[in-house]
């Protein structure tokens, strides 16, 4: 995926929507910003297929060398499909943020939360604020 | 380090530098009912040498396995210790560092921790071991907080009557103020029964713990239990003796090897001494898929810069420190020195040793239950086969008046089991370990047969008397 397509959560969390018939279904990730931040990553605990997810929840966590962090759902729904490559395979974050290393899907239930998330514009420049 | 203590000066400078007033200032928080108001109930100063004999003469008044003849047990249990264990266990580097983990001055002290997980590991058959918690209790309420997170959504905990009291205990109050439900089956039989164990498992039930040989020293069905719990898609914790482990099927091989998943001991019969309860030494090691959920210190080996092998705390985003609220457990010790013993202990005897340990446990055991049942006095409870611990019904009813006679006569007899179970208020638990001689044992069943006679004697001339 283009990143410069995608929306961004101030938690660093990409998503990029996908209309699937009456359904709307949202594509998560991190961002390269994040991922770089993160260091050696060497662990992440994957949501489960069908959890049900709320905005700003903590859904799954990754690991690094020195810390944990929570990764936070964008949007209101629930979780249809699972990356399941990443557990074995945490080098597609730093490899293909924005493709292989898509975390998960979440089938949306209430787009409200959309409305929060910025543009890659927007996001790059708070990106820049925290760098500094 | 040397250890000084805070001159008034000094204390007056940490209290200016944190901002409080005074030491009663600082300890404002603690409830006055938490209090002690008064001085300590001290004797006048003594010199060296009357001190000296004070504490022997205090000393002395204790009751020990040193100078009496000793079958407590119960999870703490009068092993052997070779004198390697204390040579080694009281080196100056092992006996008072403290929390000595940084790598880079510390790979001795790191190397003895991962001999000992690797021992704990060959003698369990599991991938994984920490390198100890405190004590085996809190190591079993520790595998219950892994197999209650490992497993999201399901709140039951089963546990036999026949698991240690004391460690049932432990894991309610780990448990109080979580939406947990621990099941107690009963074992009225001295084991537990898999058909009420299969009716007990459902689909919110997380682990089943399971104790061999359990808290009466009888053997369970660890096979049929593992199988059990599995298909009901629940953990196997397993409690071990690691005595036993020199006959025993290690709980990694249970159920032709599908093994316990988690599996917790108190390691105190491995080279540490009895001492008024503790210090013990807490056992846990776990299948591989479940490192991530497992509390405590792990030591890693891995290579330095220069390609050498060295050792590291490894996985330590497990930890509280670094997981915070999210962190399995907030234990973030261990038990060095006691592991440290174990480890020695456990290499001293070698496979070899071990066997003949556990082969000397389990035949002396049952020369004195077969002998006991032959008494007037005693019946055994249950009739399933034991390893180092059996439970006697007194046909008399006192248990207590029969454990103060045998201290008088110089044997620790054994745990009345009426403090846990109440429908076993008549019942003794005895220990027989690898230190008892035949002569001790003989011993220890002529004074049951004396008293049964003296008891006899005195019913009788108290009969003559009412008809005088």
């Amino acid at each position: 995926m283009n990143p410069e397509q995608l929306l961004y959560a101030k938690s660093h969390e990409w998503v990029h929507v996908e209309e699937a018939g009456v359904k709307q279904v949202a594509t998560v990730g991190i961002s390269a910003f994040a991922v770089e931040a993160l260091t050696d990553l060497v662990f992440i605990e994957l949501p489960r297929t069908g959890r049900p997810v709320t905005p700003q929840e903590s859904f799954c966590e990754i690991e690094s060398v020195k810390a944990v962090s929570d990764i936070y759902a964008p949007v209101a729904g629930e979780v249809v499909q699972v990356n399941d490559k990443l557990a074995d395979h945490l080098e597609l974050f730093s490899d293909d943020p924005y493709g292989e290393g898509w975390i998960c899907k979440i089938e949306i239930t209430d787009p409200a939360g959309l409305k929060a998330l910025m543009d890659y514009e927007a996001y790059q420049k708070m990106c820049a604020e925290e760098a500094q | 380090m040397p250890y000084l203590y805070n001159t008034p000066d000094e204390t007056r400078e940490m209290l200016d530098a944190i901002g409080v007033g005074s030491i009663e200032d600082l300890l404002a928080m603690v409830p006055a009912d938490f209090r002690l108001r008064r001085a300590l109930d001290l004797p006048p100063a003594m010199g060296e040498m009357e001190l000296d004999q004070h504490m022997q003469m205090l000393a002395g008044q204790n009751h020990d396995a040193s100078d009496k003849v000793c079958f407590l047990g119960g999870g703490a249990y009068d092993h052997f210790i070779p004198a390697v264990v204390d040579a080694i266990g009281g080196r100056g580097e092992f006996y008072t560092s403290y929390t000595p983990y940084q790598a880079e001055v510390a790979q001795g002290n790191l190397q003895a921790m991962f001999e000992y997980q690797s021992l704990v590991c060959r003698l369990t058959g599991m991938d994984i071991s920490n390198s100890s918690l405190y004590d085996g209790a809190s190591a079993a309420a520790e595998g219950v907080m892994m197999a209650l997170a490992s497993k999201p959504g399901r709140n039951r905990v089963l546990a036999p009557a026949s698991l240690h009291p004391e460690y049932r205990e432990t894991i309610e109050t780990y448990l109080a103020n979580l939406d947990v439900e621990v099941v107690t089956l009963p074992t009225p039989a001295g084991v537990l029964s898999i058909d009420e164990l299969r009716a007990a498992l459902n689909d919110q039930t997380a682990c089943v713990l399971l104790q061999q040989p359990n808290f009466f020293g009888c053997l369970e069905d660890a096979d049929a239990a593992t199988a059990a719990a599995h298909e009901a898609g629940a953990l196997l914790i397993s409690v071990f003796d690691p005595i036993s482990l020199g006959l025993l099927k290690r709980p990694g091989d249970y159920n032709a090897g599908d093994g316990a998943d988690i599996v917790v001991a108190e390691g105190h019969s491995l080279g540490s001494p009895l001492a008024m309860g503790g210090p013990y030494l807490g056992i846990l090691a776990c299948k591989e898929a479940l490192v991530r959920r497992m509390p405590g210190r792990i030591v890693g080996q891995t290579t330095d810069r220069r390609g050498k092998p060295c050792f590291v705390l490894t996985l330590q985003t497990r930890e509280q420190h670094i997981r915070r609220d999210k962190a399995t457990s907030n234990v973030c010790s261990n038990q060095a020195l006691f592991a440290l013993r174990a480890a020695v202990y456990l290499a001293q005897l070698g496979p070899q040793g071990l066997q003949e340990t556990a082969g000397l446990c389990l035949q002396k055991t049952r020369y004195l239950a077969d002998r006991l049942a032959t008494t007037e006095r005693f019946k055994p409870a249950f009739k399933v086969p034991v390893f180092k611990e059996f439970v006697l019904r007194d046909r008399e009813c006192d248990v207590d008046a029969f454990i103060a006679a045998a201290l008088d006569a110089g044997f620790l007899a054994g745990v009345p089991l009426g403090r846990w179970y109440p429908d076993l208020d008549d019942c003794l638990l005895i220990a027989v370990t690898e230190k008892r001689t035949k002569e001790e044992l003989d011993r220890f069943v002529a004074f049951v047969e004396a008293l049964a006679k003296d008891t006899e004697a005195a019913e009788l001339g108290e009969m003559a008397e009412s008809f005088g």
